[in-house]
Formats: structure tokens, C-alpha cells, sequence
């Protein structure tokens, strides 16, 4: 399982994409992550080996 | 305005007769988005010069003889994502404003090819994601049942203008919703094809494996003539699908004898938020559909939250990477809707991104299971009717789960058509999804369905 980043590792990675963000606007962003964190600690981690991604989703090539 | 409103078949059969011209229709929209675009919105462009010299050149074939088709001289319009040669397409963003395409998406060819009119370009939220916002370079749509109310998104200005009569026609894209939402609260028929029948060729992505583009319209009849037109293979989109394309509108008609539906009851039965009148009105549906010969029973799904989750981790990691080097230079230029929601997509790992893509297969294989025994699901658009526009969340799609997602997650294609209205005279919506590539049977209960009921027959009083 991922880890969720803590406030440091968050701010380290927010300056990173968007260094120019007030005090204000990056508190902002990471209360907005937090909703999308929460979909993200949704997404099951253990699946099993055989679990293919959907990484060829071209649908002809999944019609049955 | 009490000028009569037209079905693109109702036109169509009309112009075959000689009954209208394609300068008549093209004049009436243009006379409707005059008297009521400045309270709706829904145009960020019209194009009246153009339109009248495309209708006038339709007028001229056809009274040679020379119709090519049920669209050719009908009038519709472009949510401004879809790339017009010479035209300005903005994606409803600063970002993008003085944006003037060298080519036509494939789609936009295709009706062109088709003999339709453009009429203009359509409010869409900016690059099709969030909304409604206030802080763009064009204000958003309104409702034309009540311009106090919201749209739905982000096909917002194809949902208002097919309602208010100001195009008959237009093509929407849909992510996560984006074209049965807006049909669903202003009162249309949406299709969101199967992932692979229609092209994406020259329509701005929101999310390259979630974006699908389809037809708008007032019924289920007339978005089977504009798929007939847009629908096949386009070696300029990667993942378009290499599947015979039937004749849809010959698919229409007679009742729905011995057809399963599934209905996903925990996806919304007992969601706090389903509105009373909504849930009514699609369980009244349901069985009209079973009085035309429907079988219908509950299937068990997944959450929809595990739907909802891998659509949005998707969504959110491929939407920020299309916009990772203009969102690292100018983020300012984007609406603070639009930034909010995708900022955080910069924090999705790609570990985030390969978990989600394995949960989608596993959904996506469900999804075609419960589609085995049945050839559709029935279950609500949306939980509520429009809103106010005013008081719309704008993080509500990362807040809850919609009913839209499952069908982009999985790749099936879904159908909305208008089941009803509230005491307040708003649209309601049922939702179809159908087996892969076989729209022709979704169109086919949507329009039985239009048939059965009084709902077409009801338009916004403006």
C-alpha cells in the first residue's frame, strides 16, 4: 500500500509543480487533494499477479 | 418565442417534401439565438454569415435533387472543444482564446460531408471539466427551463441550445458525464457512444482513455441520424474501432418484447441524495419500459464508489498531464474551477494511475456480464434535477460519486433520455447503458420510451 504524504512530503511536491503558489492558494491545494486522496486510498492494492491494467483498452480488442 | 420547434427527423422529412428550406430552418435558429442567447449563453461564436451561405448552397442542391442525406440542411452546432478549420476554438478558456485551427476534427468533417449547417460554437466548461464558472473569458450557459438554474457539464451550451431551440442538433464530448448530464437537466436525448465508434480526431482532450464524443439532440430518433453520421473507423484516432456500423435509425421502431433490463438499485435506492421526484419519475420509467415489453430485474455491481474511483484517479492523472506544462506556466490564465480540480491530479503516482487501470479492467468485465443476460441497465442520470447555477459546488465531482462514471470507466455506451419534470418544471433523466457497439438497441428503447410518454412534447416556455 502507498503511503499518504505527509504535510512536508505534500508542500515538497507542491512547490515542485507549482512554485509560485501563495501560502494561501497551496493550503487550498492541499485540502483540495485531500478529496481526491480519498479516491485514491479507494483504488485496491491487491489485486492479484494475473490482474492485467487496462492498458490496451481498444475496444475491438475487448468485444467479446 | 412561439415559433414552432423542430426534431431534426421532423425537418428532415419536411425538407424532403419541400415543405421548409435549409435557409428557413437556419433562419429561425439564427432569429432564436438573437431573441434569447443574450439570457442563455449558450454560443461563445455564431457564425450567421457562414450559416446562411451553407444553407443557401443546401437549399441549391437539394431543389436539384441532390440531397445527400437525412442531415443534409439542418442546422447544429459545436461544443467549441471540437476543431473548426478557421474558425476559433477555445475550449471556453483564456488559455486557448485566440486558438484558430488549420483542420476539422474528423467529426466536424463528417457533418459537414453530411450537408449540415454550422451555426456556431457552444459553452462548454473550460476544456470540459468543472463549472460552472464565472471567471472565463464567456460567461457559462443557463437553463433554458430557468436561466436561474444550471446546465449540467460540461456539454453545458449543447444542453441549452437543443432545449431553447437555438441549434437542432449538436455534437457533445463526455468524460465522466459530460453528455448525459447536461441532457438530463435541460431535457434532451445524449448519447455517449461505446469508447471507439465515434472519433476523437480534433476534439481538445479532457482524458485520451475517457473521452468519448457524441450526438445531443432533442430524441432518441435524432441522435441516431447525426451517429449514422459521425460513427466508424478514423485511422486519425488511436483507438478508434474497426466495428461495422449499422443503420441506426432502421433500428428504431415496434416495442421492446422479451428485452432484459438490469437495474443497478445500490447505485442510488438508497442514496440520501436522490431526490423523491427523481427517483419517481425513473422508477415510473422502468415500468414503461416493462408496459412495452421489457423484462426487469436488479443487478449487483461493485460500489459505485469503486467505479468513481478509478474514473477519477484516471481522469485527474491524464487530464494534468495534457495540461502539466501550460497549468506550470501560466496557471493563473485557467478558471480557479478548472485548476482546483486538476492541480491535484499532479500528486496521482504512477503506481496511483497502473492500480486504477487494473480496477477498471476488473469493472469493465463485470460491466460485460451484467450486460450477458441484459441488454441494458436503467438507473438515474443524476440524483438531483438542476440546480440553482449559483449554487452549484464546483468540487462536487471529486466530493461524490455520479451515476455517469461507471460508462466511461468501463467503455459501454449510455444513453440519456428525458423520463419527466419536477413540480418545478426541470428535465429528468434515465439513464441506459447498453452492451459494446450496440447502440442501435439503446436508441431503440429510447425512442420506444419517447413514443410511450408526453415528454417530447413539452418544451421551455422562453
Amino acid at each position: 500500500m502507498t503511503k499518504p504524504m505527509d504535510g512536508a512530503a505534500f508542500a515538497a511536491a507542491a512547490r515542485r509543480y507549482f512554485p509560485d503558489l501563495t501560502a494561501a492558494e497551496a493550503a487550498q491545494l492541499e485540502r483540495d487533494w485531500q478529496l481526491v486522496a480519498r479516491w485514491v486510498a479507494r483504488v485496491p492494492r491487491d489485486l492479484p499477479y494475473e490482474a492485467e491494467p487496462a492498458h490496451c483498452f481498444t475496444p475491438d480488442r475487448r468485444r467479446r | 418565442m412561439s415559433e414552432r420547434h423542430w426534431t431534426i427527423a421532423e425537418a428532415s422529412a419536411a425538407l424532403d417534401r419541400g415543405d421548409v428550406s435549409p435557409v428557413d430552418l437556419t433562419e429561425l435558429c439564427l432569429r432564436r439565438i438573437a431573441a434569447l442567447d443574450g439570457t442563455l449563453h449558450s454560443y461563445v461564436l455564431t457564425l450567421p454569415d457562414a450559416a446562411r451561405t451553407a444553407a443557401r448552397a443546401a437549399e441549391a442542391e437539394i431543389r436539384a435533387g441532390r440531397r445527400r442525406g437525412p442531415l443534409h440542411g439542418i442546422p447544429v452546432a459545436l461544443k467549441d472543444i471540437y476543431e473548426t478549420k478557421g474558425i476559433r476554438t477555445t475550449g471556453h478558456s483564456k488559455i486557448r482564446v485566440d486558438h484558430v485551427p488549420t483542420t476539422d476534427a474528423s467529426t466536424v468533417e463528417a457533418l459537414a460531408k453530411a450537408g449540415t449547417i454550422l451555426l456556431g460554437k457552444l459553452a462548454t466548461h473550460e476544456f470540459a471539466m468543472g463549472g460552472p464558472s464565472f471567471d472565463l473569458p464567456f460567461p457559462p450557459a443557463r437553463n433554458a427551463w430557468n436561466p436561474r438554474h444550471f446546465t449540467g457539464g460540461s456539454s453545458s451550451g449543447s444542453g441549452a441550445a437543443v432545449a431553447a431551440g437555438l441549434a437542432l442538433g449538436t455534437l457533445g464530448s463526455d468524460t465522466g458525464g459530460s453528455i448525459r448530464g447536461p441532457s438530463a437537466l435541460c431535457g434532451l436525448a445524449g448519447l455517449k457512444p461505446s469508447y471507439g465508434r465515434v472519433s476523437r480526431a480534433g476534439v481538445f482532450p479532457l482524458a485520451f482513455s475517457l473521452d468519448h464524443c457524441g450526438p445531443m439532440a432533442w430524441t432518441s430518433r435524432d441522435c441516431a441520424l447525426l451517429l449514422q453520421a459521425i460513427a466508424g473507423h478514423d485511422p486519425r484516432d488511436p483507438a478508434s474501432a474497426a466495428e461495422p456500423v449499422p443503420d441506426y435509425a432502421a433500428a428504431l421502431g415496434g416495442d421492446l418484447k422479451g428485452m432484459r433490463i438490469g437495474i443497478p438499485r445500490a447505485f442510488f435506492s438508497d442514496d440520501p441524495a436522490l431526490d423523491r421526484e427523481v427517483g419517481a419519475a425513473v422508477e415510473q420509467a422502468i415500468k414503461v419500459l416493462g408496459d412495452l415489453g421489457a423484462v426487469a430485474e436488479e443487478v449487483r455491481l461493485s460500489p459505485l464508489d469503486d467505479y468513481h474511483a478509478a474514473c477519477l484517479v484516471i481522469m485527474l492523472a491524464e487530464a494534468f498531464a495534457i495540461h502539466e506544462t501550460d497549468l506550470s506556466k501560466r496557471w493563473r490564465d485557467y478558471g480557479e474551477i478548472f485548476r482546483r480540480r486538476i492541480m491535484p491530479g499532479a500528486f496521482i503516482s504512477g503506481v496511483d494511475y497502473v492500480q486504477a487501470t487494473r480496477l477498471r479492467r476488473r469493472l469493465a468485465d463485470e460491466m460485460d456480464r451484467a450486460l450477458e443476460r441484459n441488454v441494458a441497465l436503467a438507473l438515474p442520470t443524476g440524483l438531483i434535477a438542476a440546480p440553482l447555477i449559483d449554487a452549484v459546488p464546483g468540487m462536487a465531482f471529486l466530493e461524490k460519486a455520479v451515476l455517469t462514471s461507471p460508462a466511461n470507466v468501463t467503455g459501454h455506451p449510455a444513453l440519456n433520455v428525458c423520463c419527466g419534470f419536477t413540480k418545478a418544471g426541470l428535465p429528468i433523466g434515465l439513464q441506459l447503458i447498453g452492451r459494446r457497439f450496440d447502440e442501435a438497441t439503446l436508441l431503440r428503447m429510447g425512442d420506444a420510451y419517447e413514443r410511450a410518454t408526453p415528454w417530447r412534447g413539452r418544451r421551455p416556455e422562453l
